[in-house]
């Protein structure tokens, strides 16, 4: 099965391409998704490392995923981050109970986000 | 438990009574005996005259009697004067009792509907309460949902803003890191920060549109368009935008060109803001842009062959912020705001928007604007046409029971360009600006209102001008001229005085024209602690004909209606007896302080009214503030 590094899923084209460019510069094996019904059969096909769900999308949103997956792979679940516009307490909350293991507001500066997530791959070996 | 049947008491009450008659001489002379108790009852029961005069009797019959029965003597005839004399004095008594009696018991009527008026009062001034507290309530949890909206305003103009804000700082942050990058990559990020760009201007536009739209502050001028050029100039600026789709772009015109009454520009942004959507959300076929006659409203359509939207969505797609999210994957950049504004653009026409749309077959949006009416223009003194459009914002609740009145008020306000919305009781009035804005309130029901009234409330928490008319037709004129002054329920000496002073009556004799007794009552005791003579009329009695004694120097005219109040004025002054007897008006509630009065001609002259009349002129002045 093909595995990849990182899943990248928001609605916002321009997010899924300044994502997914700094992650491929650095080397990483990446995929995108538009919605979540798209990035939860990506995440059962490519089993990636690391997930980056936007908390607002199309079909699914990012805690409904988060919590079918979290569900699914009780094993090895990938490690989510959920990306949201609004980033009040109640929203963070409500995605780490949906079993987010992180929260990112946007604007998010991209060179914190590869920082984080070396820091993930190195340190927790994911 | 025999003691209780009546009957059996009956020996025990009798027994006593005819011991008493016996040894005090009753059983020998039961005319004399009898005289006391007959006297003690009808003194209760009997006016003061009617007591005396069978007293009196009484006293003749006893003397007649002694002096047939007995030789007439000095001795007899002194004896017969004597009782004579006694019998007089006791008749006098019980003439006197009676009178004390009857005074009491008239007091003590009085105080009793005195209370009940009261009771009746406070009665009113709880439901008053309950609905003072109500609108309280209401405004309440209109003030919390208003700022509830402000704040998921705000939330969805943050939310909103970060998402482009989100591009630009990632696409720049990774242009001043990566050095490397190639010139096609440069330039796909720097188009990437430029398209965030143009949707945050475009965002911060539309929000300072949709605030000036609810702020009232959108100016408008509303002219005649003609539709046809109007959807063409669309076309045209929209074709590129279709092309570069690979969809079509049409009109279809089914009728003549209609002329509409609108703000151009403001048309034109509701048509490109339609079309735009419908290409946006059309990937294959085309979109048709149209408009037909929908009686005194032009109908504009936009038909896309979309995707459609679902059911559940058509209603809140006129949302603020609201955005169909299926068909997400090529999400077109917008604001979220552009149909809550067309919506506000329509209404503030006076027309109406909507859509009807099914998945896979396409949407339509629809909306009307009011055709042009030839009916405002009006020539000058030159002979030009001059146009009277509608004032913006310029919109007048009127409120007026009478047909001809109202159509009059009507017919004059909508010549004069304003927008008149009719209803013919306050409680309509205070449900129509619950839910609509107004500029002016103009009353026709006469001074019925209190000044705790709700819609009085309402309209002084908005801080809409209310007006009071008083618009005859017909002479004698204006009430409110012949009425000297107004007292209140509940009524009592503090108010009532003042007014009766300042009119120095000097027999104190007034009128009270009154259909609830108890009213008419409590009047009539409050006046009498002061010592004036009152006669209680019905509006149905035959008012001051000359056999009448009492000829009242006031009349207090009780709590009718207003048309009742009419009748009953007119039946006043066309009296020559009372005519000029000064009139004091009955209401159910304290006047309300901030009411204005606007008087028609007293004369009645009807071209005033269907003409630029006064009342007009004060509008523009109180619109012009």
């Amino acid at each position: 099965m093909k595995t990849i590094d990182v899943l990248i899923a928001d609605d916002e084209p321009h997010i899924l391409r300044a994502l997914s460019f700094i992650f491929s510069k650095a080397g990483f094996v990446i995929d995108t998704a538009v919605n979540g019904e798209e990035a939860l059969s990506k995440c059962r096909s490519l089993t990636p490392r690391i997930a980056f769900f936007d908390l607002v999308m199309p079909k699914m949103d990012g805690i409904q995923l988060c919590q079918l997956i979290k569900a699914e792979f009780r094993q090895q679940p990938p490690y989510i981050f959920i990306l949201t516009c609004k980033g009040q307490d109640i929203d963070k909350e409500m995605c780490l109970n949906a079993g987010a293991d992180d929260f990112l507001t946007k604007p998010f500066s991209p060179k914190e986000v590869m920082d984080k997530v070396r820091f993930l791959l190195a340190e927790k070996s994911l | 438990m025999s003691m209780k049947n009546p009957c059996n008491l009956l020996p025990i009450i009798i027994a006593p009574l005819l011991a008493v008659c016996f040894f005090t001489g009753g059983a020998l002379s039961p005319f004399r005996f009898a005289y006391l108790p007959i006297m003690i009852m009808i003194s209760i029961r009997l006016p003061p005259r009617v007591i005396f005069l069978t007293g009196t009797l009484f006293a003749c019959g006893f003397a007649v009697m002694v002096t047939l029965n007995k030789p007439a003597d000095m001795h007899t005839i002194a004896a017969a004067a004597t009782e004579f004399v006694l019998y007089l004095l006791t008749a006098w008594t019980a003439a006197s009792v009676a009178t004390t009696v009857s005074k009491e018991r008239a007091l003590f009527r009085i105080s009793q509907s005195t209370f009940q008026g009261l009771c009746n009062d406070l009665t009113i001034k709880a439901n008053n309460l309950q609905a003072t507290l109500d609108t309280l309530t209401l405004v309440q949890n209109r003030l919390k949902n208003t700022d509830r909206c402000r704040t998921l305003f705000l939330g969805n103009i943050a939310h909103e803003l970060r998402t482009p804000l989100s591009g630009i700082r990632a696409f720049s942050e990774i242009l001043l890191t990566h050095e490397d990058l190639d010139m096609k990559s440069q330039r796909e990020f720097l188009n990437f920060i430029n398209n965030d760009c143009i949707r945050m201007a475009t965002l911060v536009n539309d929000i300072l549109t949709s605030l000036k739209i609810q702020t009232g502050n959108l100016e408008h001028t509303l002219n005649k368009v003609g539709t046809s050029e109007l959807i063409n100039e669309c076309i045209i600026a929209m074709r590129p935008m279709a092309i570069a789709k690979g969809l079509t772009l049409e009109s279809s015109i089914t009728s003549d060109n209609i002329f509409i009454n609108a703000d151009k520009n403001q048309v034109i942004q509701v048509l490109i803001n339609l079309i735009n959507n419908a290409i946006k959300y059309t990937d294959e076929g085309g979109v048709t842009v149209g408009v037909g006659l929908k009686g005194c409203f032009a109908e504009f359509f936009v038909i896309d062959s979309g995707e459609g939207i679902f059911p559940s969505e058509q209603k809140m797609i006129f949302d603020e912020f609201y955005r169909v999210l299926d068909n997400a994957a090529n999400r077109p950049i917008g604001s979220g705001l552009g149909l809550s504004i067309c919506k506000k653009i329509v209404e503030v026409h006076g027309g109406m928007i909507g859509v009807e749309s099914s998945i896979g077959n396409g949407s339509t949006f629809r909306f009307t604007i009011p055709i042009f009416n030839e009916k405002p223009f009006q020539m000058d003194e030159s002979g030009e046409m001059v146009t009277h459009q509608h004032k913006d914002s310029g919109r007048i609740l009127l409120i007026a029971r009478h047909l001809v009145k109202c159509l009059c008020l009507t017919r004059s306000l909508e010549d004069a360009g304003y927008k008149v919305i009719t209803t013919y009781n306050y409680e309509k009035a205070h449900d129509i600006l619950m839910y609509t804005n107004v500029n002016l309130i103009i009353s026709d029901l006469g001074l019925t209102i209190g000044n705790n009234d709700p819609l009085l409330s309402q309209a002084a928490s908005k801080m809409i001008p209310f007006y009071q008319s008083y618009f005859h037709v017909e002479p004698p004129g204006i009430i409110n001229q012949f009425i000297t002054g107004y007292i209140w329920s509940p009524f009592n000496r503090s108010q009532i005085l003042p007014i009766l002073e300042t009119l120095n009556l000097p027999r104190k004799k007034i009128c009270i024209i009154s259909s609830n007794m108890e009213e008419s009552r409590i009047l009539q005791t409050v006046l009498s602690f002061e010592n004036y003579k009152t006669e209680l009329l019905n509006n149905n009695d035959e008012f001051f004909t000359s056999r009448r004694s009492f000829l009242p120097e006031a009349i207090i005219i009780g709590t009718f209606e207003t048309d009742q109040i009419d009748l009953i004025v007119d039946k006043i002054k066309s009296n020559s007896t009372v005519a000029n007897v000064p009139l004091i008006l009955a209401l159910k509630a304290p006047p309300p302080r901030d009411i204005k009065l606007i008087t028609a001609p007293a004369q009645g002259d009807t071209s005033l009214l269907f003409g630029i009349s006064p009342l007009v002129q004060i509008i523009e002045e109180e619109m012009l503030k």
